[in-house]
């Protein structure tokens, strides 16, 4: 399968704008160091904790936050230090899904006029667009009667629809979906999902899913990574991270999952600890939280190691 | 006019959780408003909601006042909207103590009695100056908990606690709220769309749809054997290797279907469906309202 995108190295580092007189100025690495590719058709998977940075990685794809280190290659062109001209007719391809369909809408904008613009810009005529439109509507499930309506009048599911319908009529190549269902019933988020699923089988794009919930990852991603920190804890296939999550992390995180068998309540451990803030004297991100922790973990970076074919994992205890 | 909740009947009883589940527009926490007395002035309520005997929608605004935060407690979504950003978060616990001092209590004991309730929900002592944006998430939820059940209250009544939180942290604040309904003795009205936060928090289930109560069981019948259509629909979504969603969408509650609201994205549905809306009838030590809910 030829590779659609493609990071390597990518790093991020942010460093608060304001003055500061006596204290030296903080920075935030947010990715370190995070290598990926994506190929045609495929979903790959991005599930971590709030603020371990993937949508950072996200944006970064896009070129929609500039990567301080490292770089992206979409389709072999490299984005960073890209002309503008250029990265202009590339944005096209490429397509963001944000988890709040609200504030991704323009409210002052009817869904057709919203549908619409894209299109107006690409230069297709007023007829081709009604047709494409209606085309599409009918695929994605906004029925004719949504077009004069604004964003304020619809449901939830619908302003996603909208939100992924908007996307799609680009034809891109690329989507990243930043927790495009989070905020939904999980019927509707299992409509939301197969609509994205639909798309990728049919047109072979390739898609970046980030996500807060384990759970959903399986119905979704072919292979993911586990995020903490800025960096990968494991990566690998998504069906041998779930039938055999190896770092302590993932251990932790099935763990938290909430099982839908009520009568083993009593039995289960409690695993989880009060998250702290990270360490920076280049040990493991994940050590003061670690069952297996042993004094080195402390002061060794441990980089992803090939475990088992196609899962590796940043650990220094297996 | 839009009947926005309609027929809902369940107890409660002390140290027992229900969990009222239903998508969002489902009307569920309409009724965790209409229980402390806190819905809207153009909102009509009919029925008796009892509380230790009492008749909560008789009572006056005075002596609802007397009962909201002493012996009815809410938790809300979002943390950060619900604390005063202008507050250390210790001060605001204390505050909440005076509210519900007795007589005989000292008033220099209430820091003390601040930092230990800190203490109880896992804040560390020296957090009790911070102030709310200072806190993660999870924290300003763990406070929340502390300032709800700063007068012991009978019923606590938590209003998706735990959905905008990680995974990890949503363990963490459940496990919470379990250990101090051990504690208490509170019983815990927990209104959620999550069907992992019922079965692992629930000791009764209540299924909500457009307004209604469709199935109220235990919560092991629930999840193996429910008994409304809609239960299982919701719990077929992610139960196969696919997703499987229900077909359809929540109805608009102004322009509600004739009968039984969920009939046209039900599988099972016959022509009495479309007719009437079911009665309540007994299921399995349970209540479901379906026309074939005995026939499975």
């Amino acid at each position: 399968m030829p590779c659609v995108i493609k990071a390597q190295n990518l790093g991020k580092v942010f460093r608060p704008g304001h003055f500061t007189l006596f204290k030296p100025k903080e920075s935030i690495t947010a990715v370190d160091r995070v290598s990926f590719s994506i190929a045609k058709g495929e979903c790959f998977g991005l599930v971590g904790e709030s603020g371990c940075g993937k949508s950072t990685v996200g944006r970064m794809l896009l070129n929609l936050v500039d990567a301080t280190s490292g770089s992206v290659y979409f389709k072999g062109i490299k984005l960073q230090g890209l002309p503008d001209d250029q990265m202009h007719r590339l944005r096209s391809k490429m397509h963001i899904i944000y988890q709040d369909a609200n504030n991704s809408l323009d409210p002052r904008y009817s869904v057709y006029r919203t549908l619409e613009e894209p299109l107006q810009l690409k230069g297709i005529s007023g007829p081709d667009r009604q047709v494409k439109i209606s085309e599409f509507a009918n695929k994605v499930g906004i029925g004719k009667e949504l077009f004069q309506r604004y964003p304020h009048e619809l449901s939830g599911g619908q302003r996603q629809r909208v939100g992924i319908m908007r996307a799609l009529l680009q034809d891109p190549e690329f989507i990243v979906a930043d927790e495009p269902a989070a905020s939904l019933d999980l019927s509707v988020q299992a409509q939301i999902l197969n609509l994205l699923e639909t798309d990728k089988k049919e047109r072979g794009t390739a898609l970046l899913y980030i996500s807060h919930n384990l759970s959903m990852m399986r119905f979704v991603s072919q292979r993911m990574a586990i995020m903490y920190l800025g960096g990968f804890l494991e990566f690998g296939s998504t069906k041998s991270i779930f039938e055999n999550p190896l770092h302590p992390y993932t251990q932790m995180l099935f763990a938290s999952l909430l099982d839908r068998v009520p009568q083993e309540r009593k039995e289960r451990k409690r695993t989880a600890s009060l998250p702290n803030p990270p360490l920076d004297n280049g040990g493991c991100a994940f050590y003061n939280r670690c069952t297996l922790g042993k004094p080195f973990c402390k002061h060794e970076t441990p980089w992803l190691r090939e475990i088992e074919p196609g899962h590796e994992v940043a650990c220094h205890n297996l | 006019m839009i009947n926005v909740a309609e027929a809902i009947s369940f107890d409660l009883e002390a140290g027992q959780t229900l969990c009222l589940l239903g998508e969002s527009g489902s009307g569920k926490s309409l009724i965790a408003l209409c229980i402390p007395g806190l819905l809207p002035h153009n909102a009509l309520t009919g029925g008796k909601i009892f509380f230790l005997g009492k008749n909560l929608l008789s009572q006056t605004e005075k002596s609802l006042g007397k009962i909201r935060g002493k012996e009815i407690a809410m938790i809300f979504e979002q943390p950060m909207g619900c604390l005063n950003p202008m507050m250390p978060i210790g001060r605001q616990i204390a505050e909440a103590l005076h509210s519900v001092k007795k007589v005989g209590e000292k008033s220099w004991e209430i820091p003390r009695e601040a930092r230990r309730r800190l203490d109880e929900v896992g804040i560390p002592g020296h957090c009790y100056s911070h102030y709310p944006h200072e806190l993660s998430g999870g924290m300003q939820q763990r406070v929340m908990i502390a300032m709800a059940l700063a007068g012991n209250p009978k019923l606590l009544i938590a209003d998706e606690p735990t959905t905008a939180l990680d995974l990890t942290v949503q363990r963490q604040i459940l496990d919470l709220l379990n250990d101090l309904k051990h504690r208490y003795n509170t019983a815990l009205l927990i209104i959620t769309h999550d069907l992992g936060v019922a079965a692992e928090m629930a000791d009764t289930v209540a299924v909500m749809y457009a307004g209604r109560l469709m199935e109220h069981t235990p919560v092991q019948n629930f999840f193996s054997r429910p008994g409304h259509p809609y239960s299982r629909a919701l719990l077929n979504i992610v139960s196969g290797k696919t997703l499987q969603p229900i077909p359809g969408n929540v109805p608009n509650l102004m322009d509600l279907p004739w009968g039984c609201p969920y009939h046209p994205r039900c599988e099972s549905a016959g022509a009495e469906c479309e007719k009437t809306f079911p009665a309540s009838s007994h299921f399995d030590h349970g209540m479901v309202r379906c026309h074939n809910a005995l026939c499975d």
